[in-house]
C-alpha cells in the first residue's frame, strides 16, 4: 500500500497536451483551496462590504494567477516554477488584502496590463503584439479612471519620492509639475530607446514592464498604499526568471504591505521614509538590469 | 525643413523631443512662477522697491549684501513696465535653458554622442533644484552656474582664457563659484592655464564693483562684500545643508568651530592639492568634471554656515559627470536627491524640524558620494595610462613655452 501511494504522488498523467504529477494536482487543487479560504477569512469580519465588485475582484485574482503563471512558462519553460507562481499569488498577501479585506479591487485594471504582458510575450515571434499593447492601454485607462488628484496631501500613503522630501507643502503646484517631470523621464526613456535603436525582446520588456511599475508610482502624485500593487506582482515573475533578483519581490512585498498597514492600522512600525529609500533601490537595481540587457555587459565591472 | 534638419544633423525624433522637453521645462516653470518665498519678499522685493524709489543713487547704500553685479540686474527689473518678480523669474528661467543647452553641448564636446548631449538638456530641464531655484525661490544661483558651465565649455576647448574670464564673471556673481577653485590650480600645475589667466577672478570683480563705486558706497565695503555677506546667518554652522556639522552637532561651540572650519577646510584642501600636484596627468575632460565635481562637494562639507542650495553646483556637476560616464548614475541621483530634501526644509517652512531623512543620515550619504568620487579620482591619477612620463612632460614643457615663444614674437613683429 505504501508503495502503491508513493508511486501514485510521482506517476504522471497526461490530459490532451498537458503533462502532471498527482503531487502537482494535489498542490493545485489544495493551494486553490487555500487561496480561496484566506479569502473567504478576510471577508467574514466585512471591514468593507463584500458586495459582487469584491467578490469579481477574488475570481479574477485567481485568474490573475493562471495568466502570470502561463508568462512564467514563457519565459522559463519551466512547469515547477509556472506551477509554483500560480500557488504564490494565490496567497501573495498584497493580492489577498487588496481584494478581500481592503475591497479596494484594484486587480480589475492590475489584471489588464499582465494580459498586455502575457500577448506580448505570447505573440512574440507573431504579429500580435499589438493585443499586448492593447491590454496594456486598457489597463493604463482603467488606473486613470480611478486615479484622484489630491489637494491635501502628495501622496495618500504609496511611500514614494514625497515621503523623502515632504508631503504636504505646494501640493497644487507639485500635483502639476511631478506628472509632467515623469512625462519627461518617460519620453527621455522612449527617446533613447528610439534613437539607439534598441530591439525589445521578451527578456527586456519584463525588465521594462518592472521598471516603468516601479518608476511611475514613484514619482506619480496622489498614490494610494496600493499603488504599487502591478509591481509586487511584475516582482514575482522578474524574480522567477531570474532567480537572483529574489530579493525584489521580497523588498517590494514588505514596502507595499507596509503601506496597506498604514493604511489600514493607521500606524506604522518603521518609518514610512524607509520604503521610499528601498522602492529608490529596487528602481536603481532594475535600471541597472535594463542596462546590462541592451548593452550585455556586467554593471559592476570596473572602468 | 529637410535642409535644417540636414544642416544640423538632426531627425524629426530629436525635434520631437527637444521640443517636448522643452514644452514640458517651461509649462514646469510657468506652475511654479506664482509662489512667492521669504527671500523675494524679505530681500528682492523691497530691494527692486528702493531702487525704483532711489534709482542708480541706491547702490550707494548698504542696503544689500549681495554682489553688485547682482544688484545692476535688479535695478534693469526696476526698470521695467512689468511685474518684478515675473520679470525676475523670467530673467533666471532665460538662463535655466541656456545652462542646459550649455550643458548639452559639453556633453557633445566629450562623448561626440548626440542623443547623450540631448538627453543631458532634456534632464536638466526636469531637474528639481534647477527649477525650484529659479522658478520656485526666486535664487540667482542660475547665473554663476551658467558662467561656470561656460567656463568648462572653454577649458574642454583648450581655450582657457576665455575659460577663466567666465569662471571671473562667476566669481563676481557669487562667491560659492570658489568652492571649485582648487581644480582651476590643479589644471595650473598640468600647464592648462596659466598664472595671468587667474588675473580674470579680481579684473572682473573690480570692475563689477566700480559702478558702485561711482555711485558713492566705499570701495572697500564693496571689495569686503562677500566677507560681510558671511558675517550673517551664523545662527548656526550649517544652515540646513547636509555636511558634517549635522553629524557632530551644529549647534554648539558656534563660534570656535565657525573659524576652525574654515582653517580645516583650507588645511583639507591644501592636502588633498598637494598630493595632486605631486604628478603630472592627462587632462581629459572626464577628469575635468570629475576634479570640479569632487571639490563642489567637498568645499561645502566642511565649510560651516553652508546654505540648503550649496548643493547646486555640485547638482549639475554629477549629471555632467553621469553623462559622460553611465556607470556613475547613481552620483547625480543621491545628490539631487539630498539637493532637493534641503531645499524643501527651506521651502516648507520646517524650521527646526528635522526632514523625513534626518540631516544627520543625508550628510553621510553625502560622505559617501564624496568617497566615491573621490576615489573615482584617485583611480584616474594612479592609473598608469594617465601618468605623464618625464620625457612625456619635458616635451609637454618645450611645446608651451614654443607657443608662448612664438605668440610673443608675432607680438612683436605685430
Amino acid at each position: 500500500m505504501d508503495e502503491f501511494l508513493r508511486n501514485l504522488i510521482i506517476k504522471e498523467w497526461k490530459l490532451g497536451k498537458l503533462k502532471f504529477t498527482f503531487l502537482d494536482a494535489l498542490l493545485a487543487v489544495c493551494i486553490t483551496g487555500t487561496g480561496l479560504m484566506i479569502r473567504l477569512a478576510m471577508t467574514k469580519y466585512e471591514y468593507t462590504v463584500t458586495d459582487s465588485r469584491k467578490l469579481g475582484a477574488m475570481l479574477i485574482d485567481f485568474i490573475l494567477a493562471f495568466f502570470c503563471a502561463e508568462i512564467v512558462y514563457e519565459y522559463t519553460r519551466h512547469r515547477n516554477k509556472a506551477f509554483l507562481t500560480y500557488s504564490i499569488f494565490l496567497i501573495y498577501p498584497t493580492m489577498i488584502a487588496n481584494s478581500a479585506l481592503y475591497g479596494e479591487n484594484s486587480v480589475y485594471y492590475v489584471f489588464f496590463f499582465f494580459v498586455g504582458l502575457y500577448y506580448f510575450v505570447n505573440n512574440f515571434e507573431k504579429k500580435g503584439k499589438w493585443l499586448g499593447l492593447l491590454g496594456i492601454v486598457a489597463g493604463a485607462a482603467g488606473a486613470a479612471a480611478r486615479f484622484r488628484l489630491s489637494s491635501e496631501s502628495l501622496n495618500l500613503g504609496w511611500p514614494n519620492f514625497y515621503e523623502i522630501i515632504g508631503k504636504e507643502a505646494f501640493v497644487d503646484l507639485y500635483n502639476q509639475v511631478s506628472l509632467l517631470c515623469l512625462l519627461g523621464i518617460l519620453f527621455t526613456i522612449a527617446y533613447v530607446f528610439v534613437k539607439q535603436g534598441i530591439e525589445i525582446t521578451k527578456d527586456l520588456a519584463l525588465r521594462l514592464f518592472l521598471f516603468l511599475a516601479l518608476l511611475i508610482p514613484y514619482l506619480a502624485p496622489s498614490m494610494p498604499a496600493w499603488a504599487g500593487m502591478t509591481a509586487d506582482i511584475a516582482a514575482l515573475i522578474y524574480c522567477m526568471r531570474w532567480p537572483k533578483k529574489f530579493y525584489v519581490p521580497m523588498l517590494h512585498l514588505i514596502v507595499s504591505y507596509s503601506a496597506y498597514a498604514l493604511e489600514l492600522n493607521k500606524v506604522t512600525k518603521l518609518p514610512m521614509v524607509l520604503y521610499s529609500v528601498i522602492l529608490l533601490f529596487l528602481l536603481m537595481d532594475t535600471g541597472v538590469g535594463i542596462y546590462e540587457e541592451i548593452t550585455g555587459e556586467k554593471f559592476a565591472r570596473r572602468q | 525643413m529637410e535642409k535644417f534638419l540636414k544642416r544640423y544633423q538632426l531627425d524629426w525624433t530629436d525635434i520631437l523631443y527637444l521640443t517636448a522637453l522643452t514644452a514640458i521645462g517651461i509649462a514646469v516653470r510657468v506652475i511654479l512662477r506664482i509662489v512667492t518665498t521669504m527671500d523675494w519678499e524679505l530681500y528682492w522685493d523691497p530691494w527692486i522697491a528702493d531702487l525704483k524709489e532711489m534709482g542708480f543713487s541706491y547702490l550707494a547704500t548698504d542696503r544689500y549684501d549681495y554682489a553688485p553685479s547682482f544688484v545692476y540686474i535688479l535695478w534693469v527689473i526696476s526698470r521695467l513696465p512689468i511685474n518684478p518678480m515675473t520679470a525676475y523669474k523670467a530673467i533666471h528661467i532665460a538662463l535655466d535653458f541656456v545652462a542646459a543647452a550649455v550643458m548639452g553641448k559639453l556633453v557633445m564636446e566629450t562623448t561626440g554622442s548626440r542623443t547623450r548631449s540631448f538627453c543631458t538638456y532634456g534632464l536638466m530641464l526636469i531637474v528639481p533644484t534647477i527649477w525650484a531655484d529659479s522658478a520656485l525661490w526666486a535664487q540667482c544661483d542660475i547665473i554663476f552656474m551658467l558662467f561656470i558651465l561656460l567656463c568648462f565649455y572653454y577649458l574642454f576647448r583648450e581655450m582657457p582664457g576665455r575659460a577663466m574670464f567666465f569662471y571671473g564673471l562667476a566669481f563676481a556673481f557669487k562667491l560659492q563659484s570658489l568652492f571649485i577653485f582648487p581644480f582651476l590650480v590643479i589644471l595650473w600645475v598640468n600647464k592648462k592655464i596659466k598664472i595671468q589667466h587667474f588675473l580674470w577672478i579680481p579684473g572682473l570683480y573690480f570692475l563689477s564693483i566700480i559702478p558702485a563705486w561711482i555711485a558713492g558706497r566705499p570701495l572697500l565695503e564693496l571689495i569686503n562684500i562677500y566677507m560681510a555677506q558671511g558675517a550673517q546667518d551664523v545662527w548656526s554652522l550649517s544652515l540646513k545643508w547636509a555636511n558634517i556639522y549635522q553629524i557632530i552637532g551644529n549647534q554648539f561651540f558656534l563660534l570656535e568651530y565657525a573659524e576652525g572650519g574654515v582653517w580645516l577646510i583650507l588645511g583639507i584642501l591644501m592636502c588633498v592639492m598637494f598630493a595632486m600636484a605631486q604628478k603630472r596627468y592627462r587632462i581629459t575632460n572626464e577628469f575635468i568634471v570629475q576634479m570640479a565635481l569632487f571639490f563642489a562637494l567637498l568645499t561645502p562639507y566642511f565649510l560651516p554656515h553652508m546654505h540648503e542650495r550649496y548643493g547646486c553646483l555640485a547638482d549639475i556637476l554629477a549629471i555632467l559627470y553621469a553623462m559622460m560616464n553611465w556607470r556613475r548614475f547613481y552620483i547625480p541621483l543621491v545628490q539631487i536627491l539630498i539637493s532637493f530634501t534641503c531645499y524643501m526644509a527651506y521651502l516648507s517652512h520646517l524650521g527646526a524640524n528635522e526632514p523625513a531623512i534626518y540631516y544627520g543620515v543625508m550628510a553621510l550619504a553625502e560622505f559617501g558620494l564624496l568617497t566615491a568620487v573621490g576615489l573615482d579620482v584617485w583611480r584616474f591619477m594612479t592609473d598608469k595610462e594617465n601618468q605623464v612620463s618625464v620625457q612625456e612632460a619635458a616635451a609637454e614643457d618645450a611645446a608651451f613655452r614654443n607657443i608662448k615663444g612664438k605668440k610673443e614674437g608675432k607680438r612683436q613683429n605685430g
